[in-house]
């Protein structure tokens, strides 16, 4: 047997619990990344972990795939998906999420598939693809993530929004300073969906106007 | 002369940088221009997230937070008098504010002054409780 395996880093300017609830956060999948995956199914939940099966594009080989995975966190740093793929690979992801300042931190992901010795041959495309998807997909999660934590610091709430604008008030001057974010799993679901339903993306292709 | 509420001012006798409308809480958000090519565009004014688009000739003012989560909703171009958020696919009807998918949700609509080619929103309406 052999070891591919893939290692991406990056940094963003929210505190570590926006980034564990953008992960947290299955049904954003076939939204934010609509161009990726068409559909997934929660299969299971409870507090920290899960299993969903996900339904996606890959990008450089650009195949459909599937997979099964099971997320879980391994400490407050750490988050651990397993998915296993139709062709029986696992891929073992390692998400570390380090704060560096109050609203700063970084996250390292490290991406594992045991495989067939012969097929060690494979690792600079596997290396190729983890990283454009690292890639795409963050381009995609890191305005959501900043954007989260710009309407949380003014006092959003879920299934709610800002009190001042629905009230139409002016906007308390406590509002847009730093706001701890208590992370609580599982993220509350759409209360429309049935649990197990599975979501799809509503279209695959759209004209975007931007944020 | 100021246009009423939600409609297109045809003449202006003021320029609007002559009228004081921050007194009445009214904010320039942009030109009128602004919303080309898409018929729609969104801006942060302050603390408030706004998409701004024209729909059967008249032009409208939405909050662009979606209630559930916080997502963009003036993100995809409008669609059959629809926007859809783009993080989990809320869906909004654009003449009511109204979410299609839950009930209890609904966008907050911005009262707006259209002068001589810039679109002005007023943020405050009510004062504190």
């Amino acid at each position: 047997m052999a070891t591919l395996m893939a290692k991406c880093s990056m940094e963003m300017d929210c505190p570590r619990e926006i980034v564990i609830w953008n992960y947290y956060d299955h049904e954003h999948v076939v939204g934010t990344h609509y161009k990726y995956y068409s559909e997934f199914k929660i299969l299971a939940e409870r507090d920290d972990w899960c299993l969903v099966e996900r339904f996606y594009r890959l990008p450089v080989v650009n195949l459909r795939a599937s997979s099964l995975g099971f997320m879980y966190m391994e400490s407050p740093n750490l988050i651990r998906s397993i998915q296993h793929g139709k062709l029986g690979l696992v891929l073992d992801q390692w998400i570390e999420i380090e704060d560096l300042e109050l609203e700063r931190c970084r996250v390292t992901c490290t991406y594992k598939m045991e495989v067939p010795a012969f097929a060690r041959v494979f690792q600079p495309l596997f290396e190729r693809t983890i990283r454009r998807w690292f890639e795409a997909t963050w381009e995609e999660d890191a305005p959501m993530r900043l954007r989260r934590w710009k309407v949380w610091k003014l006092g959003f709430r879920d299934f709610r929004g800002l009190d001042y604008v629905n009230r139409k008030t002016a906007n308390p001057a406590a509002n847009g300073t730093y706001r701890p974010y208590p992370i609580r799993l599982p993220i509350p679901k759409t209360p429309e969906a049935p649990p197990g339903s599975g979501y799809k993306r509503p279209f695959e292709k759209s004209t975007e106007v931007g944020y | 002369m100021v246009a009423a509420e939600g409609e297109r001012a045809e003449t202006t006798e003021e320029r609007p940088e002559q009228q004081d409308f921050s007194a009445s809480g009214f904010q320039r958000i942009a030109a009128v221009d602004e919303l080309d090519p898409h018929g729609q565009f969104s801006k942060w004014v302050g603390d408030h997230d706004i998409v701004v688009f024209r729909q059967n000739g008249e032009i409208k003012a939405l909050s662009n937070i979606c209630p559930h989560f916080g997502g963009p909703v003036g993100y995809h171009r409008m669609k059959d008098g629809v926007f859809t958020c783009l993080w989990h696919n809320y869906r909004f009807e654009a003449a009511t504010g109204r979410c299609l998918n839950n009930k209890n949700l609904c966008l907050r609509e911005y009262k707006l002054k259209v002068v001589d080619g810039s679109i002005w929103v007023r943020l405050v309406e009510n004062a504190e409780d």
